[in-house]
């Protein structure tokens, strides 16, 4: 009965460490075209589940801190799928600071600074570059609070 | 997008380069292949108080890529005809298919003669029909091996047309002999998208219905026309447009009358002519028949020439009436009153559009009384 009712306090406690101090949801949508009750064009965003080359997908990125914990250094990365292009200008988050990476997650910079190296010459990296985008939060994520990173991407 | 190093190691870019080619159609001009489904997972790295937490990951939001229908009809000729004879055959206008879907599609082709008064390629409207009006497609694309279609080859439709990728397609035409110069026919040539996938036609295209979202590959028409394209080309007849006049005019012996009566010399003209803007009548070769109440004067027996005057607009020139075959100036007169001018070898006529040529000969009306 003791040895039960360690292994349970043990296994509890094992399972109390892995549950994360974060909940992280992304969501895809992109821009439907319809026509509204007054019979004019509209836009709204709606969950992409079919999109074709050349339209344009937004992708949104929700961590909540669901511990009684404060949460600092947070860092949200996100590689861009090998068939997108990111979206010039399109990152955003309040409170925190953007960078991008243009070979792979190895090294990130912003997006002035960024650069890549071809045949042997430096060039500022372009959006069709960028492999990731990284954001920085400047302040804690403290205890029950929220934030939200976005981007958008065109597929190819 | 890509994923790997731009710090340039040349063996590595050339391992990158390999392994990009293998992966295929992923990053085509078309767009990204139809029934790719795009993933994205974003991670967290945070600490709590100082200490490294594991990373958290996101749930995986995913998509499919659809069919991107859009594809084109080119003339591969285009602001000019084929110029075709009367009775000539195997004429043929190219056109070329390109598919720049992100996909494999089929195509179902359908030809037929253009309507008289539809333009025709800007060069004027369809008034004429080709004899026969076929197609054929060439045997392979146009970043492969690429040969010529064959007249009677490859005749149904198009079958696999890769993304990105050509294929050209012949309409060919007979002209009947009946054609007339500057006559325009026009053949248009229908492309209709089609699914791929299998050998043989695949089945006609079903149209996206958002409210319709199924595991199949839908498809987006982006060309606006549900998947078809027409082009028209066509064919323009150039040849001789030739008429002739033959007339004739009193010499003398008409007592005064002005009637031809019997003892009267006339002067027989014929003139060809090829209307202005006709292609030339070459070989042309003249006849006529000398009635047998008349003797044809030579220089010898009282004619003005010696003995046919012939003109092509550069100066009368003369030849003999005697029998074929006795000299090689290209003009006989048989026994029979058979009169020939224009010869390949000896007298070549030639008549170009806007030019004539005339001959000229006399003759006298027998007299019954003085007839030996």
């Amino acid at each position: 009965m003791k040895l039960t009712t360690g292994i349970a306090l043990l296994l509890l406690a094992i399972t109390a460490a892995a549950q994360s101090h974060l909940d992280v949801q992304t969501t895809v949508q992109k821009e439907e075209v319809f026509v509204n009750a007054a019979g004019e064009e509209e836009k709204r965003m709606v969950t992409a589940e079919r999109v074709v080359p050349g339209e344009t997908v937004y992708y949104t990125i929700t961590f909540t801190n669901i511990s009684d914990d404060s949460a600092d250094n947070v860092v949200i990365t996100n590689p861009i799928s090998e068939n997108l292009v990111y979206l010039d200008g399109s990152a955003s988050g309040e409170g925190m600071d953007i960078v991008f990476s243009a070979d792979g997650g190895e090294s990130f910079a912003a997006a002035a600074d960024l650069a890549v190296t071809e045949d042997g010459t430096s060039r500022a990296a372009t959006a069709e570059d960028i492999t990731h985008v990284r954001w920085v939060m400047r302040n804690d994520l403290a205890a029950g609070a929220q934030g939200i990173a976005r981007f958008a991407a065109v597929l190819e | 997008m890509k994923l790997k190093s731009k710090t340039t190691s040349l063996t590595f870019r050339l391992v990158s380069l390999v392994a990009a080619l293998l992966l295929g159609q992923q990053a085509l001009a078309a767009g990204t292949e139809a029934g790719t489904t795009v993933d994205n997972t974003a991670s967290v790295d945070y600490f709590v108080g100082g200490i490294d937490q594991t990373d958290v990951t996101s749930n995986t939001v995913s998509f499919v890529v659809d069919r991107r229908v859009n594809f084109t009809l080119d003339l591969v000729n285009t602001g000019d005809l084929v110029a075709v004879s009367p009775g000539g055959t195997d004429y043929f206008v190219e056109f070329l298919l390109t598919n720049v879907s992100n996909s494999d599609l089929d195509f179902d082709l359908a030809l037929a003669q253009v309507a008289a008064g539809i333009d025709v390629d800007g060069q004027g409207n369809d008034d004429s029909d080709m004899a026969t009006l076929d197609y054929a497609i060439s045997g392979d694309v146009v970043s492969g091996t690429n040969p010529d279609p064959v007249r009677g080859v490859n005749t149904t439709f198009v079958d696999e047309l890769g993304s990105d990728e050509a294929i050209r397609i012949r309409v060919y035409g007979d002209a009947a002999l009946a054609m007339t110069d500057g006559q325009i026919s026009g053949a248009e040539l229908t492309a209709t998208a089609r699914e791929a996938g299998a050998a043989g036609l695949g089945a006609a295209l079903d149209w996206i219905n958002v409210t319709n979202v199924d595991a199949t590959i839908q498809n987006v028409d982006v060309n606006g026309n549900d998947g078809v394209e027409v082009a028209i080309d066509g064919f323009v007849v150039e040849t001789a447009n030739l008429s002739v006049a033959k007339s004739y005019a009193i010499v003398d012996g008409d007592l005064g009358s002005g009637l031809p009566i019997p003892g009267t010399r006339l002067q027989y003209e014929i003139v060809i002519s090829n209307a202005a803007g006709a292609s030339d009548a070459t070989d042309i070769v003249i006849t006529d028949q000398v009635d047998s109440d008349l003797t044809f004067l030579t220089g010898g027996t009282g004619g003005a020439f010696t003995d046919i005057q012939v003109d092509d607009g550069g100066g009368p020139v003369e030849c003999t009436a005697d029998d074929p075959g006795v000299d090689s100036d290209g003009c006989s007169l048989d026994g029979s009153g058979n009169l020939v001018i224009g010869d390949a070898t000896n007298r070549p006529i030639t008549i170009v559009g806007g030019a004539s040529y005339t001959v000229r000969f006399q003759v006298r009306i027998n007299d019954p009384a003085t007839t030996p």
